[in-house]
């Protein structure tokens, strides 16, 4: 009962994501209007702030999990921060490519060093080199014990891209504020908080789906210890 | 419409399919090798038996 109710809590969740993400789509497309300077390609704007938000959110989850962890020594935060951080680098990834396909027409390159650039560049090795130092270890609780401590570590990176674009000169427009030659009107930002909406169940309904990957893989890993004692007695 | 705005979109359907395709995948193989598990399990069970 308990499975069969989980299933369905999924199944709902995933629908709901599906559906905010085509209703913030036709916002992008048909409620928020054309900006004057930039034209078209500032659409990109919605979808790219949004997944950097979700990056970072899930940045946050790790580090929250990290410190969950160091706290109680239970497998569950392990799971949930590792979980969290496949999903937030494929929305960091989505990030500086949606961000480069936008730098492009607007400043003349698809990339520059300039510091909330190379802040999100170091970023991205940063969380990479998280799943492969992990996968480099042997045991599981050092696995855990590395991710922990390396999650909260490597949070650093979140608030500093988040100052980077306050603190130096920098030609990233802030998207708050509209500046840099924005334009940023009341059914832009609507937009752009229904997209951070529908992105964030969409966090939500694939770190479930890699959450229960995980726990596949303890219960397989328990079977096989289970096997191997009974065939060694 | 740009070409750099028809990529973007096309980059977020892109990434968001290759995550739950590689989730999903990895999840059949593991729900095989459960499966697989189990049966060892209850055939060595019947065994002891």
């Amino acid at each position: 009962m308990d499975n069969l109710r989980r299933y369905w809590l999924g199944v709902l969740l995933a629908a709901a994501s599906g559906v905010a993400v085509i209703v913030a789509l036709g916002m992008v497309f048909f409620y928020a209007p054309r900006e004057v300077t930039m034209g078209e390609v500032q659409r990109i704007f919605y979808f790219h702030v949004a997944s950097a938000w979700i990056g970072f959110f899930a940045f946050f989850v790790t580090f929250l999990s990290g410190i969950g962890y160091l706290a109680t020594d239970k497998r569950r935060w392990d799971i949930v921060g590792l979980s969290s951080v496949e999903v937030g680098l494929t929305f960091i990834t989505m990030t500086v490519v949606t961000g480069a396909l936008w730098a492009k027409p607007v400043w003349g390159t698809y990339w520059t060093w300039e510091p909330r650039l190379t802040i999100s560049a170091v970023q991205l090795l940063i969380y990479v080199a998280y799943g492969m130092l992990r996968a480099s270890l042997d045991s599981s609780e050092q696995k855990a014990r590395f991710g922990a401590v390396y999650g909260i570590v490597a949070f650093v990176t979140v608030p500093l891209s988040w100052v980077a674009i306050r603190w130096w000169r920098t030609i990233h427009p802030d998207i708050l504020t509209g500046g840099e030659g924005m334009a940023v009107t009341a059914r832009m930002t609507q937009t752009l908080l229904v997209t951070i909406s529908a992105f964030t169940l969409l966090y939500a309904t694939l770190l479930r789906l890699r959450v229960s990957l995980e726990q596949a893989t303890d219960e397989l890993a328990r079977l096989r210890l289970r096997l191997e004692r009974r065939s060694s007695s | 419409m740009s070409i750099y705005l028809v990529a973007a979109y096309g980059v977020f359907w892109i990434f968001t399919l290759v995550l739950v395709l590689s989730i999903w995948a990895r999840q059949r193989r593991i729900e095989q090798d459960l499966e697989a598990f189990k049966d060892r399990l209850d055939r060595s069970q019947v065994d002891e038996d």
